[in-house]
């Protein structure tokens, strides 16, 4: 079946994770991405921990199903000449370094190519140095405002800042196309990784712009609502959180068999709960304690309670949520073995996405990029 | 050529979602030039207004910051003439957003296979999707992160779990479900096709933990958490200095050498290569932290910038909005009831189509009037008999 950017070509002039997770959505939308490495490859390809025999990282098949990949050495004039020339014909570079010194900057490459939408992930930092997502967890707070109250803070453990920007470098990318359908001509579209670290810290950077109190870490609490969090089961942690009043009403009466705490006036509507939390959570972790995990979690499930079990990623891949919604699956790859995959997660009724093709060997596809856009050697 | 209005202008949103996932969606087709009518229950609407402390003027920062640039409508749902004139909207909707738990728009007789056109975009951002066993589960940030894995790699070693405090699985569903829209948006104005599209919480959630779970899938490795380190590059992390933290990220070997030379490390000799830096990455970090300890941050950061290795001041959040470089980003926008408000920036910038002129979130029902004159033609009196039939409530005043 078709996809939505069937016919749409990305050159992807990027490393690391923001960069390629943005073109492999795209490429999951029917893109075809070409993806530019230099002679060594892409460093992810070396990242240690699980890969394949002798080969490439889990990391970079996560990132980079998909694509066509070309090494060019963009050091050396004929390599920014092939790279040029691939722009020249391309419908989006996507890019995450300057490269106005190697001539493929908006700039350089819209003068060849009007139609040019240029999708860049900027990643510099305010004192003017240039880093990933560690760092601008760090510079933005961002990555202090997870953690116990009374510990050290934990930035994010996955690469959100990235992960994030991948997304909305996506939106920004197929807005540019949208409005090039009636303007016909491309243009730069960004997202900054400080710009969105800043962003991503929502309604607690609000907070302290309106109050000026420092947020304060709130382990699996919540400063706004009670009871919530992480419970300790008789055999293993599972987490609750309580959307609204109805909820509560129905987890004490249902849940825990305490219809009394309904006409408690400590604990009758959520900030009586925020003022008295300690109290309830007592309360609470100590009926939690006296039954399994599944015995709660089927419990909320069946009366309405969010809540569900702390899992490890091993459990999530293995549970029933992960394998009866399909959201793994293989790919072919040129290793001649089909390597594990997880699905983009947006199911489109009339489009579905591509049915997904393995990361490619690094210069995997250096012969055939070459013949089909007239590159030299 | 630029377009100040945002490359979608003209295109109507009928946005029937709620708290975060959607109305982050919406938000961003809203600051591309969208007209996006927020539709609520009069009773108090979206639940994230409740979300105080604090608040500014009586609106949540939640709210705030979810609902830029968009139009307010009260309807009751429950009610026929709030059914109807939802059901209005939607024909009158390129594109229609919701995240109620399955089955709600079907009772009000407005989910995709009761409104269906050929050219209308429809949104669901579910909780474990609109189909299959898992249907009529209810979906919350915190135990779509708990469930898929998400939860389980952030924390320090050998402690607790911690989630993320912002809803990080809320906010990449926001995301995708933005792009999806976007995508169908595309598709529509190539082929004049739309489609119904759902981008579940659950799903998301377990996507973004993809390079751990591809890796479990290869050999069965489970990762543990690593606190302020990274799972494939050492040394990273904050350190405290005499007198504040710093953060740093070493990507190559060539800037490990730097960062030994700088801080006077004597390296292991199997630390000169990442995999083996990783292997050993309790050892390769105390001895980073003692040699950081002693020194001034200041003095730290520049030694370690002019030895060429990644590194930054490490701050809570007060310390990073007072760099002009977030203040830059968090200026007050317009509001039209209290002449500014805060605001939280759009992590995008479009050169050729911008944003447009940003207008704080609206209060409750403000816009009703102006809605549905412009989308539906009703008069003053049409408005007035749906409101009389208890289908659509008051605006609230300023407070």
């Amino acid at each position: 079946m078709a996809q939505i950017l069937d016919g749409i070509t990305i050159v992807e002039l990027a490393t690391g994770v923001a960069g390629p997770s943005a073109t492999q959505t795209l490429s999951d939308f029917g893109a075809q991405v070409i993806k530019v490495e230099p002679p060594g490859g892409d460093p992810v390809r070396a990242w240690p921990g699980p890969r394949l025999e002798g080969g490439d990282s889990a990391a970079f098949l996560a990132l980079n199903r998909n694509k066509q990949s070309l090494v060019l050495d963009l050091s050396t004039d004929s390599g920014r000449a092939n790279a040029r020339a691939l722009a020249a014909k391309a419908d989006v570079v996507v890019a995450d370094s300057d490269l106005s010194s190697l001539g493929l900057d908006y700039g350089s490459l819209s003068a060849l190519n009007q139609r040019l939408v240029y999708g860049f992930i900027d990643p510099a930092l305010p004192d003017g140095s240039v880093g990933r997502d560690a760092l601008h967890q760090a510079a933005s707070g961002f990555g202090s405002i997870n953690g116990m109250q009374e510990g050290p803070p934990a930035k994010a453990g996955l690469p959100i800042i990235e992960l994030s920007a991948a997304n909305s470098l996506v939106q920004a990318v197929l807005a540019a196309l949208y409005a090039r359908e009636e303007s016909g001509e491309g243009q730069l579209v960004s997202v900054g990784l400080f710009r969105n670290a800043i962003a991503m810290s929502y309604f607690y950077g609000l907070a302290y712009q309106i109050t000026g109190n420092p947020p304060v870490r709130f382990g699996n609490g919540s400063p706004a609502a009670a009871p919530l969090g992480v419970f300790q089961a008789s055999d293993g942690p599972l987490q609750m959180t309580l959307g609204g009043e109805r909820v509560w009403r129905k987890f004490a009466a249902n849940i825990v068999n305490k219809p009394e705490w309904l006409s408690d006036e400590r604990y009758a509507t959520n900030s009586a709960r925020v003022a008295n939390r300690d109290a309830l959570m007592a309360e609470v972790e100590a009926i939690f304690a006296t039954q399994p995990r599944d015995t709660w979690v089927e419990a909320m499930r069946a009366g309405g309670v969010p809540g569900g079990p702390i899992q490890t990623v091993g459990e999530a891949v293995e549970s029933r949520e992960v394998q009866e919604r399909g959201l793994v699956g293989t790919a072919p790859h040129a290793s001649g073995r089909d390597v594990p995959v997880a699905h983009n997660p947006i199911r489109f009724a009339k489009t579905p996405v591509r049915k997904p093709q393995g990361a490619p060997l690094l210069g995997e596809h250096n012969a055939a990029v070459a013949a089909k856009y007239g590159l030299r050697p | 050529m630029t377009n100040p209005d945002g490359p979608l202008k003209g295109i109507r949103v009928a946005d029937f979602s709620r708290v975060i996932a959607g109305p982050l969606a919406s938000m961003h087709l809203a600051d591309l030039g969208a007209d996006v009518a927020k539709i609520e229950h009069p009773a108090g609407g979206d639940d994230t207004r409740g979300y105080m402390p604090p608040d500014y003027r009586g609106m949540s920062p939640a709210f705030l910051c979810f609902n830029r640039n968009k139009r307010s409508i009260a309807l009751d749902l429950t009610v026929e003439e709030g059914r109807a004139t939802a059901r209005a909207l939607i024909d009158a909707a390129d594109v229609v957003i919701e995240n109620f738990s399955t089955g709600v728009m079907a009772k009000f007789g407005l989910d995709y296979e009761s409104v269906k056109r050929p050219d209308l975009i429809y949104c669901s951002t579910s909780a474990y999707g609109r189909t299959g066993p898992f249907l009529k589960r209810l979906g919350y940030d915190p135990v779509a992160q708990a469930e898929s894995g998400f939860m389980s790699l952030t924390g320090h070693p050998h402690q607790e779990p911690v989630r993320t405090a912002i809803p990080m699985i809320d906010v990449s569903t926001g995301l995708t479900g933005g792009a999806g829209v976007l995508a169908a948006l595309f598709h529509r104005k190539r082929t004049g096709e739309g489609q119904f599209l759902e981008v579940p919480l659950f799903d998301t959630g377990f996507f973004q933990t993809g390079m751990h779970a591809v890796g479990y899938m290869l050999d069965g490795t489970v990762p543990e958490r690593l606190g302020n380190a990274d799972y494939f590059m050492a040394p990273v992390g904050r350190y405290g200095c005499l007198d504040g933290e710093i953060a740093v990220a070493v990507e190559t070997d060539a800037q490990f050498q730097a960062l030994c030379q700088a801080l006077g490390i004597a390296a292991r000799a199997d630390w000169a290569g990442n995999a083996g830096r990783c292997a050993d990455r309790g050892a390769l970090d105390m001895v980073v932290a003692a040699a950081l300890e002693m020194m001034e941050q200041i003095e730290a950061l520049v030694a370690l910038q002019a030895a060429g290795v990644p590194c930054h001041e490490a701050r809570e959040i007060p310390e990073a909005y007072a760099d002009p470089a977030a203040a830059n980003l968090l200026q007050a926008i317009p509001h039209r009831d209290f002449g500014v408000a805060p605001n939280m920036p759009s992590p995008m910038t479009l050169s050729g189509t911008p944003a447009r002129g940003p207008q704080g979130a609206p209060l409750l029902g403000q816009d009703g009037e102006a809605i549905l004159g412009e989308w539906l033609g009703l008069s003053a009196a049409d408005v007035n008999a749906i409101r009389a039939a208890g289908g659509m409530g008051q605006p609230v005043e300023a407070a």
